[in-house]
């Protein structure tokens, strides 16, 4: 079974649909503003589109006729939570109890300050 | 990178804390939750049970995103000097699981982390290799540890959506 962050991650893995995510990053826009900058025909553009629209990664407007296309960022976080290395996972971790570590010494102290 | 042994992940940390502090936030449930995981995760311990052969069953939450699951299978506990378990990806139920994002991800990690006293505080040295791994899963961790492997590939786009995400 495909997972969603399966697809997530095929979707990215074509350079022609990162930069059409890096362009979406900067706003919404038509499927026509798109191709611009591509030297590939509209219909072929149209296909990456829903590559990433499956993999949840852009949605389209209803109303207007152009149907912009949108950024949908709640799948692409979660992807860049996964794209760090075994040693990025374990490196933030120990950062953090570093700092929990550090909070609950000042809460220590304060409480014997307060003679408990 | 160090082709000598790319398939062994070694990291230090100094903690300026005694070992005795630092050895309770391992080894209790709602201090572990409180640091451990994938950052942006929020994760929720659903067991833990510190004790050789028990199992640290956790949920990992990202805004907008499905849940996943994690697991430490402990094999050995010494306190407070040393911890040896197995980490994988899990399902619901506490049972082993694929990671979400490869097939070729070892299914299980074998990690042993050592404490010793310093003159500041309390060194922490962690040791993780695959466990039971076929080749490909073998080369698979070998980019895992090499810093920026998936992140790389996907080129500069990821740094580009940062901003856009925070802001997001």
């Amino acid at each position: 079974m495909k997972t969603n962050l399966d697809r997530v991650f095929s979707a990215l893995a074509d350079p022609t649909r990162r930069r059409i995510v890096a362009r979406l990053a900067r706003g919404e826009t038509t499927v026509m503003d798109l191709a611009a900058p591509f030297k590939l025909a509209q219909p072929t553009i149209s296909k990456h589109i829903k590559v990433l629209e499956r993999a949840g990664l852009v949605s389209r407007g209803r109303a207007a006729q152009t149907r912009p296309c949108r950024l949908e960022p709640a799948p692409l976080r979660a992807a860049m939570e996964w794209t760090g290395s075994y040693r990025r996972l374990w490196e933030d971790s120990f950062d953090r109890l570093g700092v929990f570590l550090d909070s609950n010494a000042q809460a220590q102290k304060k409480e014997n300050r307060s003679g408990r | 990178m160090a082709a000598s042994n790319a398939r062994v992940f070694e990291v230090t940390r100094q903690l300026q804390h005694p070992r005795a502090t630092v050895w309770k936030a391992w080894s209790e449930r709602d201090r572990m939750e409180k640091w451990w995981g994938p950052k942006g995760c929020k994760v929720r311990a659903l067991r833990f049970e510190f004790r050789p052969g028990g199992f640290f069953h956790y949920s990992m939450e990202t805004p907008g995103a499905s849940p996943m699951w994690g697991r430490f299978n402990f094999l050995e506990i010494s306190a407070p000097a040393r911890i040896v378990w197995l980490n994988s990806f899990a399902n619901q139920d506490c049972g082993m699981a694929r990671a979400p994002f490869s097939d070729k991800c070892p299914l299980e990690i074998l990690n042993v982390v050592t404490f010793s006293d310093t003159a500041e505080g309390t060194t922490q040295f962690l040791r993780a290799e695959p466990f039971g791994a076929s080749e490909d899963e073998m080369k698979f961790f070998e980019d895992l540890c090499s810093s920026g492997n998936l992140a790389q590939g996907f080129g500069g786009t990821f740094d580009q959506l940062t901003d856009h995400l925070n802001g997001a």
